[in-house]
């Protein structure tokens, strides 16, 4: 499948790019999507720090091959505690001389070469997978240094470690008796660390400043007027205006993408937006068309776009949304749908959505646009 | 795999459309929605990358759908 290669040719550059979460992530996709993906699990496996997980990968992949040296090799790595696993995997690849990962065994070449084994393992070319995409040095560095990080040898603190293990119990130590002894930020400050108790010690100027930084201050002259910061809701906080009780649609409420409608692109992208709006007004009525305005950073209001927002419900009625703009709604209070197109401008930040005439409340519904 | 590590997904899908990789992008979202049919944010991310409006609906439709089976 060719979105499966591409996703594997992804999670290997992720992993060649030292961003394993990343890499783990895509190969854990793949062996959702394809679970005989022995590649996918030969990589998940390559970029798991947790030797559990890299364990149950590895035996994920002998499942698939139980001949696949490099999941053997893996294995090993980790110490083999399956030896049943390994021996047959070992006693396979005895019996092999081409050492071709994954490939059936070929006699004709045992007979005239009993013991070769090429210097390089050829690039696995798995029956179970049809993908070509396979660094197999790499992979195997990834073992390898999985090996030399889990290996068997007893370790203890270097002499680096014990160095740093002393100092910090050296801080400890005076800080718990400046507790007892000391009071206020005094008793942590640097002058006291290093050989003074604090029952003697005298704040330096340096200690001075990060005593003063310890205290909050206090504005020097009286205090000025400032705009009432605007309040910022939760997705699923509702307001009430004018009889329309509104909100944002939950999760998906906000599309952000360079999506060309009908054929018109917009001058910078659209946001699709879905918001919920309850009549309760008394009459039969559509939601006022410039009832919603979106408002951002660089002090521009967005209004929406009626005719391309239409458009999108009417391509299907009551899927995209339960009503359009333009509709009339129902004075029944029932929380309603409706699908609203903006087109922002691309250097538009913090994108805030406000109903009604209160501006004093809204959404943030996109921090950035690009 | 949680919803967590899908989220982060859709994070290199973002990446991967903000450097022009649209094809990948597109490829990893379709992935995506085999593996997670309900997650809505799939589907909208889908329809952001949908090659007409017929798709984007459709896709937008799914969307909609996966919310409110999660509701």
């Amino acid at each position: 499948m060719a979105e499966a290669n591409e996703i594997l040719q992804l999670g290997i550059e992720a992993a060649r790019d030292g961003n394993r979460e990343e890499a783990r992530n895509l190969f854990t996709l793949l062996t959702k999507q394809d679970p005989q993906n022995i590649q996918a699990w030969l990589w998940l496996a390559g970029v798991s720090d947790n030797p559990k997980l890299r364990r149950d990968a590895l035996e994920r992949a002998i499942a698939i091959d139980p001949n696949n040296e490099m999941a053997l090799r893996g294995l090993r790595a980790l110490g083999a505690d399956r030896p049943s696993i390994v021996d047959r995997g070992r006693n396979a690849i005895r019996e092999r001389t081409g050492s071709l990962l994954g490939r059936p065994s070929q006699p004709a070449q045992r007979a005239s070469q009993p013991a070769a084994r090429p210097s390089r393992p050829a690039p696995v070319q798995t029956q179970q997978s049809t993908s070509s995409v396979f660094a197999e040095d790499e992979l195997t560095a990834e073992f390898d240094a999985f090996s030399d990080e889990y290996d068997d040898e007893p370790r203890g603190p270097t002499p680096l470690m014990w160095g740093v293990l002393g100092a910090l119990a050296l801080l400890l130590i005076v800080f718990l008796a400046s507790q007892f002894v000391g009071s206020g930020a005094g008793s942590i400050l640097p002058g006291n660390i290093f050989g003074a108790t604090s029952a003697d010690a005298t704040p330096t100027a340096d200690a001075a400043m990060t005593a003063t930084a310890l205290v909050p201050t206090t504005p020097a002259g009286p205090p000025t007027a400032t705009p009432p910061p605007v309040m910022l809701l939760n997705r699923d906080a509702t307001l009430t205006i004018d009889g329309w009780e509104y909100g944002l649609y939950p999760d998906p409420s906000v599309i952000n993408g360079p999506i060309s409608l009908a054929g018109v692109p917009p001058n910078g992208t659209y946001l699709i937006v879905l918001v919920t709006v309850a009549n309760n007004t008394g009459k039969v009525q559509p939601l006022p068309a410039n009832f919603f305005a979106l408002l951002d950073d660089q002090g521009r209001r967005y209004d929406v776009n009626v005719e391309r927002s239409m458009k999108v419900y009417d391509n299907a009625p009551g899927s995209a949304s339960d009503l359009g703009i333009s509709n009339d709604i129902e004075p029944n209070s029932v929380k309603t749908s409706i699908v609203l197109i903006y087109d922002v401008n691309l250097d538009a930040t913090n994108v805030r959505m406000y109903g009604g005439s209160n501006l004093s409340q809204g959404w943030v519904i996109i921090d950035k646009v690009q | 795999m949680s919803d967590v590590e899908a989220q982060a997904l859709l994070k290199t899908v973002n990446r991967l459309y903000r450097e022009g990789d649209h094809a990948r992008a597109r490829a990893l979202l379709e992935v995506l929605s085999v593996v997670y049919p309900d997650n809505p944010k799939v589907w909208s991310a889908l329809a952001t990358v949908a090659h007409d409006n017929d798709e984007m609906t459709h896709f937008l439709a799914k969307a909609s759908k996966a919310h409110r089976s999660g509701e």
